[in-house]
C-alpha cells in the first residue's frame, strides 16, 4: 500500500515536472523580430554618360526655369495685361518645375539609394476599420475599448482575438507546364525544382496531426494564378504558401526574400511581381473586385507574422551552407495570388536559380529537403505561435470579452 | 490533381542528448548509444582538406588530425561564447554527428531531450536551440544535472553535483523544476585540475614536456583524493627519452584542490534548503560526471559534509550515459501533444 503511494506520488511529481519543463522551453521560442527589409540597390542599367547628360540637362533646366521665373516676376507689375502675364508666369514655373522634379526622379531612381523605409505597420488605429462596418458597437463583442486594446497591444492581432487556428495548409509550386519559370544558367527550370520543393513539403507536413495539406499541382501542369487561387477557395484554406525562386539576371546575388500582399517596396519588387504575375487570367472587371476586398486587416496580419517565421527559418537554414547568402527579409508586392487569396498567404522566393553554385545546389536532393524542412519548421512555428496567443488569456480580459 | 490526407502517426525517434564540454553522448530510442570528444575540426587550409576531404572532423579523429585542424571544443567555459560564429556551428555540427550516429531511418523524425551544462543554459538557450534546429525535428533543452535527476527517478528531496571538465553544477531536486535558486555552478572541475596538475608537475619536472592531453590522460587514469592506495608513477619525456616520474602527491594536490569550493556550495545550498527536508536531501546526495570517477571522491565529500550531520553520498552507475539516458527518459515520457507545441 505504502509503496503504492509512493509510486503515484511520483508519478504525479513527473507529470508537474514534464509539464514544466514543456512551458520552460516553449517560453523561449519567441516569435521572430519583423526586421526592416533590406533594399537590393539596382544597378543602373543606364550607361554613366546618359546620367551625366541627364544630370546637366537637369540642372540647367532648374537654372533656365529660375532665372524665367525671375524675369518674369520682376517683369510683370508694372505692364497692363497683368491676369496674362501672371498666367504665363504661373504656367512657366510650373512646367519647368515638372521638368526639373522628372529630371532629378530619374536621376535619383538610378544613383542614389532611397532610405529604408519600413513594411507598413498593421497595427495603426482604423486598421480594423472592416470589423467596424459588420460588428456595430451595440453588440457588445468589441467595443470603443476593445478598439483601443487592439490597436495599441502590438501583439494583438485580430486572428489572436477571435482564436482562429489552421486546418487546411495549401502548397503551391510556382509555374509549371507550358510556364517554365526563371531558367538557371544551365538550363535547371524553376517549375521543376518548385515543384520538387512542394512535393517534399507536403510529405513533411502530411503526418503533421490535425490538418490536411493540399498542392495546388502535383505535375507538371499548366496552372493560371487564377485557378490556383480557386483551389484555396475549393478546399477552404487557411493558409497558402507559394514556392518561388528568385533570379537576377547578371548578377552573382543569391537572396532569400518572402513576400506578402501590399503596396511595393520598391521598383525590384515591383519587377518580381510582373515576373510571378504573368499568366494570370483574371479579367479585369474580376481584377477590381478583388482589389476591393483589400481592405483584409486579418489577412494582412497574418501573412506578414507567416512570412516573418518562413523567411527567418529559410535564411537560417540555408546560410548554413553558403554564407555570402543575402537574408533581404519580408516584402510587400502586389502579386496577383497573395491578393487573390482570402487567407493569409505568403510567397516565399527561397533562393536564386541565376547563381550558377545555388543551381548547381538545387539539383541536389538533399538541398532542396533541407529547404522544404525550413519552409515546413516556418509554418509550423507559425502555427504554435497562433495556438499559443490562442491559449494565453488576457491578463485583464474585462475589456475584451463579450458581454452577453 | 490535388491530394489530400491526414494522418496521425508517430514514428519519430526520440534521442536524449548530453552535451558535455569534454564528452558528449547519445542514447537513443532504437536502442543505440554513443559517445565522442565534444572535439569538432574543420581543415585549416588547402593541404589538409587534401588530406582530409572538404568536411568537418569528430572526436577521437580530430585529436589524430589536431594539427592540420582549426579545433573548436564548443560550450568550452560551459557557454555558447556569443559573436563566435564558429561555436555555434560546432554545436550544431556535433549534434547532426551524434544523431547520425544512432542511424536513424531515412527522413525518420527526430525528438530530441538535449542536457547541456547549466550554464550554457542560463546564458545562452535560445542560441543553442538555434544550433541545433536544423537536425531535430522537436526539441527541448534542460540543465544537464536535472536530465541526469530525472534519468536516477531522484526527483523529490536529492541533490545532484555533476562534476563536467568545465563546470560542477548543483542541482536541488524537490518535486518541481528546479530553479535559479536551485542550480549553481561553479568552474571548479576537470579542467581546473588539469590546469593545477600541470602547474605542479612542470614545476617539479621542468625538464620534462607536457601537455594537456598528457595531462588529462594521467588524471583519467589515475585520479584520486585522500590517502594514496598506491604509488602513482607515468612515463614522461625528457629530452625525447621515456623517464618515469612518481607524481602521487602531485595528482592529490591538484585533485583535491576542486573539493573545498564544491563542499562549501553543496553545504551552503542544503543550509538554504527548508530545515524540514534538510536531512532527506542531506541522505540523497548524486556524483555525477566525468570528474565523479576520481577515487575516493564520495568518502572526503562525505566526511566533510557529516559535521552537518548523517548523510549519503552515491555515484552514478554510468557518469558517460547518465546524461544521455535521463535525457531519453525525459524524451519517452513527454507527452505527444507536447511536443507538438514545441
Amino acid at each position: 500500500m505504502g509503496s503504492n503511494n509512493r509510486k503515484t506520488g511520483q508519478k504525479i511529481i513527473k507529470a508537474a515536472i514534464l509539464h514544466d519543463v514543456y512551458c520552460g522551453n516553449r517560453a523561449t521560442e519567441e516569435p521572430p523580430a519583423i526586421q526592416q527589409p533590406l533594399r537590393l540597390r539596382r544597378f543602373p542599367r543606364v550607361p554613366v554618360w546618359a546620367r551625366m547628360v541627364s544630370l546637366m540637362v537637369g540642372l540647367s533646366l532648374a537654372g533656365f526655369a529660375t532665372h524665367a521665373v525671375f524675369q518674369h516676376g520682376s517683369g510683370v507689375a508694372p505692364q497692363g495685361g497683368k491676369e496674362d502675364a501672371g498666367y504665363a508666369t504661373f504656367g512657366w514655373n510650373q512646367e519647368m518645375a515638372l521638368l526639373f522634379a522628372e529630371a532629378t526622379a530619374g536621376l535619383r531612381r538610378f544613383s542614389v539609394a532611397y532610405p529604408l523605409d519600413r513594411v507598413e505597420i498593421p497595427y495603426r488605429r482604423g486598421a480594423v476599420s472592416l470589423l467596424d462596418e459588420e460588428l456595430p458597437t451595440g453588440s457588445g463583442l468589441l467595443d470603443a475599448a476593445g478598439y483601443q486594446l487592439l490597436n495599441e497591444q502590438p501583439g494583438m492581432t485580430v486572428a489572436n482575438l477571435f482564436g482562429l487556428g489552421v486546418r487546411t495548409i495549401i502548397i503551391d509550386a510556382g509555374h509549371g507546364g507550358r510556364d517554365p519559370g526563371a531558367i538557371g544558367p544551365t538550363g535547371l527550370k524553376e517549375k521543376d525544382i518548385t515543384l520538387k520543393i512542394a512535393r517534399l513539403l507536403y510529405n513533411r507536413l502530411v503526418d503533421e496531426p490535425g490538418i490536411s495539406v493540399v498542392m495546388t499541382r502535383d505535375s507538371d501542369i499548366t496552372l493560371s494564378l487564377k485557378q490556383r487561387v480557386e483551389y484555396a477557395r475549393q478546399y477552404d484554406a487557411d493558409l497558402l504558401v507559394s514556392i518561388h525562386l528568385n533570379t537576377i539576371p547578371g548578377s552573382p546575388l543569391t537572396v532569400v526574400e518572402t513576400y506578402y500582399f501590399g503596396p511595393p517596396v520598391d521598383e525590384q519588387s515591383v519587377d518580381v511581381a510582373r515576373k510571378e504575375n504573368h499568366h494570370s487570367g483574371y479579367a479585369v472587371a474580376e481584377f477590381n473586385e478583388l482589389i476591393a476586398g483589400l481592405g483584409d486587416t486579418l489577412k494582412q496580419q497574418e501573412s506578414r507574422k507567416l512570412a516573418a517565421y518562413i523567411q527567418k527559418s529559410v535564411y537560417g537554414a540555408l546560410s548554413r551552407d553558403n554564407r555570402s547568402i543575402i537574408d533581404v527579409g519580408i516584402r510587400t508586392a502586389p502579386f496577383v495570388l497573395l491578393l487573390g487569396a482570402e487567407v493569409p498567404s505568403v510567397l516565399a522566393e527561397v533562393t536564386c536559380i541565376s547563381n550558377t553554385e545555388e543551381e548547381a545546389r538545387l539539383a541536389k536532393p538533399a538541398y532542396r529537403d533541407k529547404i522544404a524542412g525550413a519552409l515546413e519548421r516556418g509554418i509550423l512555428s507559425y502555427m504554435n505561435q497562433l495556438r499559443q496567443q490562442d491559449r494565453r488569456q488576457p491578463e485583464d480580459g474585462s475589456t475584451i470579452h463579450a458581454e452577453s | 490533381m490535388p491530394k489530400v490526407k491526414v494522418s496521425q502517426q508517430d514514428k519519430a525517434l526520440r534521442v536524449g542528448i548530453d552535451l558535455g564540454t569534454s564528452r558528449s553522448a547519445i542514447v537513443a530510442s532504437n536502442g543505440k548509444r554513443k559517445w565522442v570528444q565534444s572535439l569538432v575540426g574543420w581543415p585549416k587550409d588547402f593541404v589538409a582538406r587534401k588530406m582530409l576531404g572538404d568536411r568537418v572532423l569528430f572526436g577521437d579523429e580530430v585529436k589524430e588530425h589536431r594539427l592540420s585542424l582549426d579545433v573548436v571544443r564548443p560550450l568550452a567555459q560551459g557557454v555558447i561564447k556569443s559573436g563566435t560564429e564558429k561555436d555555434e556551428e560546432s554545436v550544431a555540427e556535433l549534434i547532426g554527428h551524434l544523431i547520425g550516429l544512432v542511424e536513424p531511418r531515412p527522413r525518420q523524425k527526430i525528438f530530441a531531450a538535449v542536457g547541456v551544462p547549466a550554464e550554457a543554459l542560463k546564458v545562452n538557450k535560445r542560441a543553442i536551440r538555434d544550433a541545433i534546429a536544423d537536425y531535430a525535428e522537436k526539441l527541448i533543452v534542460v540543465s544537464e544535472p536535472f536530465a541526469v535527476a530525472y534519468g536516477m527517478g531522484a526527483l523529490d528531496n536529492a541533490m545532484i553535483i555533476d562534476m563536467g571538465a568545465g563546470t560542477t553544477d548543483f542541482c536541488i531536486m524537490h518535486g518541481t523544476m528546479p530553479s535559479v535558486d536551485d542550480q549553481r555552478s561553479l568552474t571548479a572541475a576537470g579542467d581546473y585540475i588539469d590546469e593545477q596538475l600541470l602547474g605542479l608537475l612542470t614545476e617539479r619536472y621542468p625538464d620534462s614536456d607536457f601537455n594537456m592531453n598528457i595531462i588529462r590522460s594521467f588524471k583519467e587514469e589515475h585520479g584520486f583524493v585522500g590517502d594514496a592506495l598506491a604509488q602513482v608513477e607515468v612515463e614522461a619525456r625528457v629530452e625525447g627519452r621515456p623517464v618515469v616520474h612518481d607524481i602521487t602527491s602531485e595528482m592529490r594536490r591538484a585533485c583535491e584542490s576542486i573539493l573545498p569550493a564544491i563542499a562549501e556550495t553543496a553545504m551552503d545550498m542544503i543550509a538554504r534548503f527548508d530545515p524540514e527536508y534538510q536531512d532527506q536531501v542531506r541522505n540523497n546526495i548524486i556524483l555525477a560526471g566525468g570528474c565523479s570517477q576520481i577515487a575516493g571522491i564520495d568518502t572526503y565529500l562525505m566526511e566533510v559534509l557529516s559535521e552537518m550531520g548523517p548523510c549519503n553520498i552515491s555515484i552514478v552507475d554510468d557518469p558517460l550515459y547518465a546524461g544521455a539516458q535521463g535525457g531519453l527518459a525525459l524524451a519517452k515520457d513527454m507527452p505527444y501533444e507536447y511536443w507538438m507545441d514545441m
